[in-house]
């Protein structure tokens, strides 16, 4: 057995060139970024590219920047790592791997980081469906912001659904035009194979990572978005229709589902400096964090049938921190609200055909 | 294969050696061996061990390494009838029956291997894998080989010839762990498999149910009846279904036989 295991490893053959064609880092020489440059955005099909936004500080000439750039071994970019670029406006990087037959391309974009407000209302009216599944944008007076959701994952699990088969999407029938909806779904027999049998719909502030949806479902869910304005309360309306068979990973158990809405307001970096992005193991922690600030969550995780308006304010008493005003201006704060129709269902408990609908969401800032 | 299937492997071979002993013992069937033997006839009975693996030839380049290989408890039974030719009973054709187990547990690891699972439900997930494969064949085989047989002396034979296959019973599944996922094509997005995670593939449904092959061997009588064999046997198809893609190369089941043998 063990010749047999030599003779077959003697066989194995010389390595083919790598054909993965990733940026890996985005770096400068000089000390121009305002943060580390995240080169793991997802496909963006308005651009065509996979996006790179690049933060630098106030006073930083955009029109002259050269970014240096690590890729996967042995492949190349054009234009060159290193060279000058205007990347006041998206500049297009192709990178090419190794064995030559495969191309990423990039847009590159440097802004410089001056805080954006996020909007107060939230209807659900728009979104872009080019991914193959509903991604939501709110657009008013005082900013916008993209919805981040898990809908990623599921394609991965049932790439054939129809848009509104997926656990996030829009509906009609809202408060007023359209709503967004939330369903648990079966992931199928796909979903069985790696032990996530069903998907939650989710929606949230913040950044779903594919890339650690199947070893860290909980990690996978990134809460936050910088805020310069202090929250005071989370208003909207939500209808919940619990699904009939509950579940935990493949066991039927009794019980009724619930969902969930709350809101974190938080500090996005720890006494040393790091960032800090809460995710989805916060609910799991009670909420526990020590750089948590307020948190404002529905009290009834119960079913209605009919449009239900909830207000709920953000507790700051719990967490016994004033918010500074200086941090608060300078982008020190993130908040994310989080909606989901299984309570449990990062953890794959959950009913499925659980739909939990929300409309007109309003942020109340002081 | 399932230990309820060795049990009837076993029970037969004891059965048919039961029943060469009695031909000694019963006088109509000496009498019928005896028969067939003048007419140049002579059978055989044959019990041995399975050595081998399915394999890509040659082995793809997305495979770096191998880091175990068991080809686990493979047996095989065989009887043969061969028709000697010429009066000195040099030149003979044997037909045989065969069945046998062609298993093998495998752990490789691979880079940029194209892979796509198919669930019950038809969903798909296309893409390519890096990182850690288990594979897992236990396949059951009705072998119907037809051999030229040379007897270079008393005590040899040695015999070539093709075979049919017909499978009973396949099995061909696995995991993949450790490692990720680029969904679609290299450049798709990367699903990382850490932390205990893996995902089951079955690829029992997609195997081919009927297949062909070559074998060479040569037997040694040790004593009058009792003979010791060895056989090479390679299958010239693969063992996949042609129209079957997902893994993108052929895979050949090589097999190494040894046992034991009764001629009558």
């Amino acid at each position: 057995m063990i010749a047999a295991s030599f003779i077959l490893t003697a066989c194995i053959r010389e390595e083919a060139p790598n054909a993965e064609a990733d940026i890996l880092s985005c770096t400068f020489q000089e000390d121009v970024l305002a943060y580390p440059v995240n080169v793991d955005l997802p496909y963006d099909y308005t651009l065509e590219a996979y996006p790179i936004y690049i933060a630098v500080r106030e006073g930083v000439d955009l029109t002259h920047l050269a970014p240096r750039f690590t890729l996967t071994e042995g492949a190349s970019i054009e234009p060159l790592s290193g060279s000058i670029q205007n990347l006041s406006e998206p500049v297009r990087y192709t990178v090419t791997s190794e064995d030559g037959n495969w191309q990423r391309v990039y847009s590159v974009q440097a802004y410089v980081e001056t805080l954006r407000p996020i909007p107060s209302k939230y209807s659900f009216e728009t979104v872009n469906s080019d991914a193959g599944y509903d991604v939501f944008t709110d657009t008013d007076s005082d900013g916008s912001l993209t919805w981040a959701s898990g809908n990623a994952g599921f394609k991965m699990s049932a790439g054939s659904a129809g848009r509104d088969a997926y656990p996030t999407s829009q509906a009609d029938g809202g408060v007023e035009g359209k709503c967004v909806k939330l369903t648990t779904c079966s992931t199928g027999s796909l979903g069985s194979l790696v032990g996530m049998p069903i998907a939650a719909g989710n929606i949230f502030f913040g950044q779903f990572n594919v890339r650690d949806a199947m070893s860290n479902p909980l990690g996978a869910t990134q809460f936050g978005v910088k805020c310069n304005r202090k929250p005071i309360k989370l208003c909207g309306y939500y209808k919940y229709v619990p699904g009939a068979q509950m579940q935990e990973g493949n066991t039927m158990v009794d019980g009724t589902d619930e969902m969930d809405i709350y809101a974190i307001f938080y500090e996005n970096t720890d006494q040393e400096g790091n960032t800090v992005m809460l995710d989805g193991n916060i609910a799991n922690d009670d909420f526990a964090h020590p750089q948590m600030v307020a948190l404002a969550r529905i009290p009834d995780h119960g079913s209605r049938e009919e449009w239900t308006y909830f207000e709920l304010p953000f507790d700051y008493a719990r967490y016994g921190k004033s918010v500074d005003e200086m941090k608060l201006r300078t982008g020190g704060y993130n908040i994310s609200v989080v909606m989901s129709s299984s309570i449990g269902g990062a953890s794959f408990r959950g009913a499925v055909g659980s739909t939990l609908y929300v409309d007109e969401l309003e942020l109340v800032f002081e | 294969m399932t230990e309820a299937m060795i049990k009837k492997f076993f029970a037969f071979f004891i059965i048919l050696s039961g029943c060469s002993m009695l031909a000694g013992a019963q006088p109509w069937t000496s009498r019928i061996l005896q028969k067939a033997e003048s007419a140049g006839w002579e059978f055989g009975l044959k019990a041995g061990f399975n050595i081998g693996g399915c394999s890509p030839l040659p082995l793809p380049r997305e495979i770096r390494e191998i880091d175990s290989f068991n080809p686990t408890l493979a047996i095989q039974l065989s009887g043969e009838a061969t028709k000697w030719l010429d009066p000195g009973r040099v030149w003979g054709v044997t037909f045989g029956i065969r069945l046998d187990n062609k298993n093998m547990t495998t752990r490789a690891m691979v880079k940029n291997y194209s892979m796509e699972i198919i669930g019950g439900d038809g969903n798909r997930l296309k893409g390519n894998w890096s990182g850690h494969v288990k594979t897992d064949v236990r396949n059951d085989y009705l072998n119907f080989p037809v051999l030229a047989s040379w007897k270079p002396d008393e005590r040899w034979v040695v015999q070539f010839g093709p075979y049919l296959s017909v499978l009973l019973n396949g099995n061909f599944s696995g995991e993949v762990y450790d490692g990720y996922l680029r969904e679609g094509n290299p450049t798709g997005d990367k699903i990382v498999f850490s932390d205990g995670a893996v995902a089951g593939y079955d690829f029992s449904r997609e195997l081919r149910r009927i297949l062909w092959g070559l074998q060479a061997g040569c037997e040694w009588a040790a004593f009058r009846h009792l003979r010791l064999y060895t056989n090479l046997t390679w299958g010239m198809n693969g063992i996949f279904r042609p129209e079957f893609s997902t893994i993108t190369f052929s895979m050949y089941p090589i097999y190494l036989n040894l046992g034991f043998g009764y001629n009558f």
